[in-house]
Parts: structure tokens; sequence; C-alpha cells
């Protein structure tokens, strides 16, 4: 059977309830927000756990992690509107943090997904191509300035292929 | 009646997995090889007649934050399955450990991605869900429950089945307490290690090693009847 275990359940919605009464009082706790965002996200509820990004992304506009989880949350919640915006997001924590491997990643997701999508024009389709593209080329770079193995670089690029073609 | 059986090396990496993370839900996936033709000797078990084997080799720890989230689980299973395919291997199946002890059900978060992964087994897929309670005893049994998938036209049900086989049997167990007291656990290295610095590879060598040596010190290997 499906479902968190109801008395664990009720656990966390106890920790969610006092945890959204502490930030009402010490807004500025970023670890509080954190820790409200992953209570929401391991719940499933993702747009509880986006404002709590929002707030630390308020607080703290150049974090480039922030960036990336609200990215990751947008593109979970899935869509074309939540893609667009997962893929801003996305690059923005790339471009704060060059070596956060994962914005990449999610850059060339969000937008070769959203290339494979049929309703949209053939100049967003063009543009998101070149992103996902531009985001193929960091990511090897990344890896071959890391040092990682050949074979590991020949792997990748493999991948990375394949992640593009989604 | 389908059955699973643990290689020490895919073992040592699931128990290092959910010891290194206690305070958070793990997961992993799990390889088997692609070949149907077995590989024979080294304690395998041999095939039962009618039944289905699935004989993992080994395991590919995944993550142990947010781990419902989506996009870097898309990227990994892209990355595991060419790694899986240039070893003539194959992803077989899924892990998870939830995060409170005593919550040994299949969630929703791990019900898809299980069903994820079945869907893109050709064959034989299991689900193994540690048995948080029975981490005090990995002296004496396994910490997993197995669940196979029974498929119908628009889901997949999860259905428990027999616990799974571990390699060597009773000696494969001490393994087990030997990672506890060595530590060992405390290098695993799963695919949010790897996102935080690329230079860490899924693969666990070190552990693979550390595995070898202590099947090399197991006196008196045989193969084991069933």
């Amino acid at each position: 059977s499906s479902g968190i275990n109801a008395e664990y359940g009720g656990k966390v919605s106890d920790a969610v309830s006092e945890l959204n009464r502490y930030l009402t009082t010490f807004s500025c706790d970023h670890e509080s927000w954190l820790e409200l965002a992953d209570l929401y996200i391991g719940q499933q509820s993702y747009k509880q756990a986006l404002f709590c990004v929002e707030e630390l992304l308020l607080q703290h506009p150049h974090n480039h992690l922030f960036h990336q989880r609200y990215a990751d949350i947008l593109h979970t919640l899935g869509g074309k509107e939540n893609l667009e915006a997962s893929c801003k997001y996305y690059c923005r924590a790339a471009e704060l943090n060059s070596s956060n491997v994962r914005a990449l990643y999610g850059v060339l997701m969000s937008s070769s997904t959203l290339a494979s999508i049929g309703k949209i024009s053939a100049k967003a389709k063009s543009d998101n191509l070149t992103l996902a593209a531009w985001a193929c080329d960091m990511i090897e770079e990344f890896y071959k300035s890391q040092r990682v193995g050949k074979s590991v670089i020949l792997e990748t690029a493999s991948v990375l292929d394949k992640l593009s073609l989604k | 009646m389908s059955e699973v059986q643990l290689s020490l090396r895919s073992y040592a990496k699931i128990l290092s997995h959910v010891v290194q993370y206690p305070y958070t839900a793990v997961n992993g996936v799990l390889l088997t090889p692609a070949s149907p033709e077995r590989k024979e000797g080294d304690g395998n078990l041999r095939r039962k007649e009618g039944n289905e084997r699935v004989e993992v080799v080994d395991a590919v720890p995944l993550f142990h934050y947010n781990i419902s989230l989506s996009p870097m689980l898309t990227v990994a299973l892209t990355q595991i399955e060419e790694y899986a395919i240039n070893r003539g291997l194959r992803i077989c199946g899924y892990y998870h450990a939830n995060e409170f002890h005593s919550d040994n059900d299949i969630g929703f978060v791990a019900a898809r991605i299980a069903d994820r992964i079945a869907e893109n087994c050709e064959e034989g897929a299991c689900l193994l869900l540690v048995n948080n309670e029975k981490l005090d005893h990995i002296a004496t049994e396994l910490p997993f429950k197995v669940f196979f998938p029974v498929r119908s036209t628009d889901r997949i049900d999860w259905k428990e089945g027999e616990e799974p086989i571990l390699q060597y049997g009773e000696r494969g167990l001490t393994l087990g307490p030997e990672i506890m007291k060595t530590q060992l656990y405390q290098s695993v290295v799963d695919m949010d290690s790897h996102y935080d610095d690329v230079r860490c590879h899924w693969d666990n060598a070190a552990l693979n090693e550390v595995v070898t040596l202590f099947t090399e010190s197991i006196p008196d290997l045989e193969e084991v009847e069933e």
C-alpha cells in the first residue's frame, strides 16, 4: 500500500506547523526555511516548498544553490510554464556558479524537454536547442577541467547525447 | 516464485549507503548481467527449475537528499544505464530506505521510482525495501523486504516475495558487522556525491576492493548448496 505512515505523517505535519510558527517571528533563519522546504518536498507539497525557497531567494539573491533548488522543484512540478521558469532559474544558478553541475544538467533537461514540446514556436524551439547544446558543452568542459578519467569523459559525452534527444 | 540473490558487492554498497545517511531516505538501483547466460562459479547459486532468479551483482547508490525531485533522477539513470551497457550489465531493480525507523512500507515516492525502473526493465525487476528495524540484526539476517512487480494494463502493483539470499550465505552475513566495525560505509559514493564532486565515481571501486579482500578471507569457499 502507498502513502506515508500515518503516525509519521502526523509528526511531520507537527514539524511543519512548528516551523511555520517559528518563521513568522524569525523569518531570517535560512536554515529553517530550508528545513521547511525539505519537509514539504518530502510530502510532495511542491507549491509550499516553492514558497519557502522564494523566501530564501529574497534574502539571498546571489546564492546559486537556492536558484538551483527552486528550479528543481519547478521542473518536478512540470508543465510548460514551470519548465520555462526552471530553465531560467537553472541558467541563473549556472551564471552565479559555473561549477554547479546540477544547474548545468538542469539547463540541459529543461531546454531539451521544452524543445520537444509540440506547441511551441519555431524560434522557441531553436532557442531551446541552442541552450541545450550550450549546456552539453559546459558539462563536457567541466568534467574535463576536473580531470576525471578518460572513460568517464567518453561515457558522459554519450550520456549528454541521449539526454539531448529527449 | 521469484527470488533475489544479492552479491556481497551490492550488499556492501546498499548497507553502506543506508548507514552513512541514517537520518534521511536513501535510494539506488540494482544491476544484473545483461546477457541471458549467467556467470558460473564464485558461489553463485544455480538457477532453480521453473523459477526466476534475479541475480543482483552490483548496486549504484543514487541520492540521500530531496530524493523525490525529478531532473537529476533522469540524468542519473541515464548515466547508470550507459555505465551498465559498457560493462555487460543492465538495471534490474531499485532499493529504497525510508527516513523513519518504523516506516517500512513502500511509500509514494518509492513506488513511483520503482514503477519507472520496472517499466524500463526488459524482464525481471525487483524492489528492495530496507527494513530499518532489522538494521540492528545484520549479523544474523538481511535487513530487506523484496517486492516483485505485478503488471496490469495501467499500473504496477508491488507484491512482497521471499526474503533475498546473500552470496555465500551465513559467511557472507559477517560482512555487515565488519562494515559497521571498520566504518567502511564512510567511503560510499552515491550520485549526489558525484554531482557535488564529479571526480567521485559511483562505481565505488574502493568498496569493491574491500569486498574482494573480505571474500578471499572467507575460509573454505565452495559453491553453496541450495
